[in-house]
């Protein structure tokens, strides 16, 4: 059978198990708690995009589940909206809350973020308490009609069931879908490493925002399928930071990251404690206490326990490679997703303008950058010779690395210009800068340590592609070519680098030797004029220097300029063209290898004896 | 001093350790040298006790140690300096270096301030520095600062887990002549680079990991003159040498 046939059985299974719930399950007590599971499933789909994808911990998802209930009941109430205009109001209107709350928290992460979150939740449920005209305050709002599908009126638990169920089942498609997009994995680099993401081009303050009003815009449309269910009543009560809480427990238990995890967690916190009802005054004990084992056992939640079972790796493999494969694909090496395949041949950018065009590509001037009273650099004048490879060195704590970070944006400057390829660049965000053409690797390894090494590198190529949140769940055909093209390229940058056939291992599963070696062909893939090397060769021994030295030639011989600070005079000397050395945040020279070479202040402050001067007499 | 026996150690599904013996007599300096991933500095963690081995006996001064608890190998006075420093970014140089005085037991004031005299004499710029956070510290003193909280523990046995990482060149040779130093001061050394011939020049011996084995073992000077040593771990330096100067004569011919 063919992982497409799978597919649609096991969808195919699915519809029919919705249709026959409710023919099996009579009871409308039981009915209406599938209806309440379903919309708390909803909002914790909301939280997994946000928390779960972009790893922002947000604790006011209940009071989004108000707002959501509030305005399709107000608007259907008291203005007599028809209640699938007021669903869609409150899907509207709580990610317009949600932009609210994302710009405030911005500068906040953490634990910080998270009090924040909670000081919004709460603020909101005392709106919704103290503005009596409009909310009825304590007493809530009762009577809130049924929605209408044309003359079908569904008023009763059963049918409405099957309204909640169809838009659960659409909002899960939207998040898996979601998941493998730009869009998502540009918000799952914010999650694994906030300060990478920026600098391989990833907007992150406009991809937070998003996420948070998407989150809070699934929170609700769950809100609003609330209040027109069950008892048609709602009070401020509900949205309360407690529910906050048992919705994050519901995700966590789920499998954060995991959007069928945050169904599952939220249907068995649902329904357990109904079941529980048994042990009549100890049952809330025993569900609390089964709640704090399942997280001591399996901290990846439920999704986490299911994804380390071997059957269930193999199978996801087999789907993934679009036949029966081998156990274990990510060992085997073979071509990954079938998408790869589609894509269009000769549809290329060159990686630059090709090597041969000459003049300066970056000219710094009166670069400084003061920390306090301490000028880590000061009044630094340099150039970067298109196609070349410059070195920068100096002591330990000279402000190598500071230049780089206000080189690709990360430091705003204190004072001082560049100039990158004609634009004035000082005080950009990074993300513009790796659009404008320049990327960089770090000196202590920042990848994405829980995406696959190929997603490592398709967010490397962010800042070239441009499929946004809508065109990423609808998959236009436009979008899916410019993911097999985005495909293709990564597994061409991953074969230059020489990771072939680590495609879909973990990035943090890599050797250390590997894992710079991915940095590397992550940055590439932004397609930059300018590369930013902060000591490549750090951790590497003799022979995988010299490995890298070849690299850095073929990468040069492709075009692209590299600016390289380093220790390892093996390599500084024998790559270099020019080299740049600081002390204490000055530049005390430039010049040739030689030059460097036989500089006495250069060798008194930097090289010591063993690599300067030997052949400077001759 | 210290002896290693037969250790294999696995990270979930692969095994890092396939059967590690090494030893350490005192007052020597001992190097493990290998490519990355050969186990270098998973068998470290093994000896401090961060990581568990499935198999095999770890004896220090006489006692077993294997599978004990990290704080208590730290207290018999085994000390680590680890891979990517570790210190504590949000506190104070003065702050990070006396934490390293928390495994020895007993240490009376003025000791306390010897060592610590000693370390401000080896890296002055941690003195100079004494009240700025870690974590404003470039790389490379950030490096001094975790080699000299290892040694406020005063330790009988030092591991450095490639202390030369992120250092100048001068600083490098500086580094290496301060474990030369620690280690006449009386320190037992073990020691784990990528720079192996300045380690293998101040070592008293080497052992060469591989794929997780030991594949070679010999004093530090028969390794300098070994052929398959100079062919895979100690680098051709003349050899890239001569493929710049080749690379020079005919500039980029190859890419045209």
């Amino acid at each position: 059978m063919k992982p497409k046939s799978v597919k649609i059985l096991l969808a195919a299974l699915l519809v029919a198990c919705v249709i026959a719930l409710p023919r099996v399950v009579t009871s409308n007590y039981w009915l209406n708690l599938f209806n309440l599971a379903i919309s708390f499933s909803i909002a914790c789909l909301g939280l997994n995009i946000v928390l779960g994808y972009a790893g922002q911990l947000s604790l006011a998802q209940a009071a989004f589940w108000g707002v959501g209930a509030y305005t399709s009941a107000l608007l259907t109430v008291k203005l007599g909206w028809p209640v699938w205009l007021g669903m869609l109001a409150a899907f509207a209107v709580a990610g317009l809350f949600g932009v609210l709350l994302g710009i405030p928290t911005l500068k906040l992460s953490g634990h910080y973020l998270a009090m924040a979150t909670i000081g919004f939740g709460i603020i909101l449920q005392l709106i919704l308490v103290n503005s009596i005209p409009l909310t009825n305050g304590s007493d809530g709002i009762t009577t809130i009609p049924s929605p209408r599908i044309g003359p079908l009126k569904l008023s009763n638990a059963n049918t409405f069931f099957y309204l909640a169920a169809v838009s659960l089942i659409l909002l899960v498609w939207a998040s898996l879908r979601l998941k493998k997009s730009r869009v998502g994995r540009a918000l799952m680099a914010i999650r694994e490493n906030e300060m990478a993401a920026e600098t391989m081009g990833v907007d992150t303050t406009f991809f937070k925002i998003m996420a948070f009003a998407l989150s809070a815009a699934y929170g609700g449309f769950a809100g609003s399928l609330f209040a027109h269910s069950g008892s048609h009543y709602i009070s401020p009560d509900t949205f309360s930071f407690d529910q906050s809480v048992v919705l994050l427990a519901m995700m966590v238990l789920g499998g954060n990251g995991s959007a069928v995890g945050s169904v599952v967690g939220a249907t068995l916190l649902t329904l357990v404690p109904e079941v529980l009802r048994f042990l009549k005054d100890s049952y809330m004990m025993v569900y609390a206490a089964g709640i704090v084992a399942v997280m001591v056992f399996m901290p990846g939640g439920i999704a986490g326990l299911v994804r380390s079972l071997p059957i269930s790796q193999r199978l996801m493999n087999w789907l993934n490679a679009g036949g029966p494969a081998p156990s274990g694909l990510s060992e085997s090496g073979q071509p990954p997703s079938t998408a790869c395949e589609k894509a269009p041949l000769g549809n290329q950018r060159p990686a630059s303008e090709g090597p041969g065009r000459n003049g300066t590509l970056i000219t710094v001037k009166g670069l400084a950058k003061h920390f306090g009273g301490l000028k880590a650099v000061d009044a630094v004048d340099m150039e970067v010779r298109r196609g070349q490879i410059q070195a920068l060195i100096g002591p330990n704590g000279s402000g190598k690395t500071t230049i780089l970070n206000m080189l690709s944006g990360l430091y705003v400057p204190t004072a001082g210009e560049i100039h990158f390829d004609g634009v004035a660049i000082a005080g950009w965000k990074p993300h513009s800068i790796t659009a404008q053409g320049m990327a960089r690797t770090f000196q202590n390894i920042r990848l994405f340590g829980e995406l696959s090494v190929l997603e490592n590198v398709l967010i490397g190529q962010h800042s070239r592609s441009r499929s946004g949140l809508v065109t990423s769940v609808v998959k236009p055909s436009s979008q899916r070519t410019e993911e097999a093209v985005m495909c293709k390229k990564a597994l061409e940058v991953l074969e230059f680098v020489g990771l072939k056939g680590k495609e879909f291992a973990l990035a943090k599963s890599l050797p250390y030797g590997q894992q710079r070696l991915l940095e590397l062909a992550r940055s590439l893939a932004s397609d930059p004029k300018l590369l930013l090397l902060d000591e490549p060769a750090a951790g590497l021994n003799a022979n995988e220097t010299e490995g890298l030295i070849e690299l850095l030639f073929q990468v040069r011989d492709r075009g692209i300029t590299i600016l390289l600070v380093e220790h390892d005079m093996s390599l500084v000397m024998n790559v270099s063209d020019h080299i740049t050395v600081l002390n204490f945040g000055k530049k005390i020279a430039e010049g040739t290898v030689e030059e460097i070479e036989c500089n006495q202040e250069v060798v008194d402050a930097y090289l010591g004896t063993e690599h300067g001067g030997e052949e400077c007499l001759a | 001093m210290l002896s290693v026996e037969g250790i294999e150690a696995w990270y979930g599904a692969i095994q890092a350790l396939k059967g590690i013996s090494l030893d350490v007599n005192q007052g020597e300096i001992v190097t493990l040298l290998g490519a990355n991933g050969a186990g270098k500095s998973t068998t470290l963690k093994t000896i401090t006790g961060l990581l568990k081995p499935a198999k095999g006996h770890i004896k220090f001064m006489g006692q077993e140690i294997t599978r004990r608890e990290p704080e208590d190998i730290a207290e018999l006075g085994i000390a680590c300096v680890p891979e990517g420093r570790h210190i504590f970014p949000g506190l104070s140089v003065m702050d990070n270096l006396m934490l390293g005085t928390t495994p020895w037991k007993g240490a009376s004031k003025p000791e306390i301030k010897k060592h610590l005299d000693r370390v401000f004499q080896i890296f002055p710029i941690l003195s100079e520095f004494k009240d700025h956070l870690g974590w404003t510290l470039s790389g490379g003193q950030q490096q001094m600062l975790a080699i000299g909280r290892g040694l406020m523990s005063n330790p009988k046995l030092l591991l450095l887990d490639e202390p030369s990482l992120g250092l100048a060149p001068v600083l490098v040779q500086e580094v290496f002549k301060v474990i030369k130093e620690i280690q006449k001061a009386g320190t037992t050394i073990l020691l784990v680079e990528q720079n192996a011939r300045m380690a293998l020049l101040i070592a008293n011996r080497g052992f060469v990991l591989e794929t997780g084995k030991v594949a070679l073992t010999d004093t530090a000077a028969n390794l300098l003159n070994n052929e398959q040593m100079k062919a895979h771990y100690l680098g051709a330096h003349a050899h890239v040498r001569e493929a710049r100067q080749r690379r020079q004569a005919e500039p980029r011919a190859t890419t045209a």
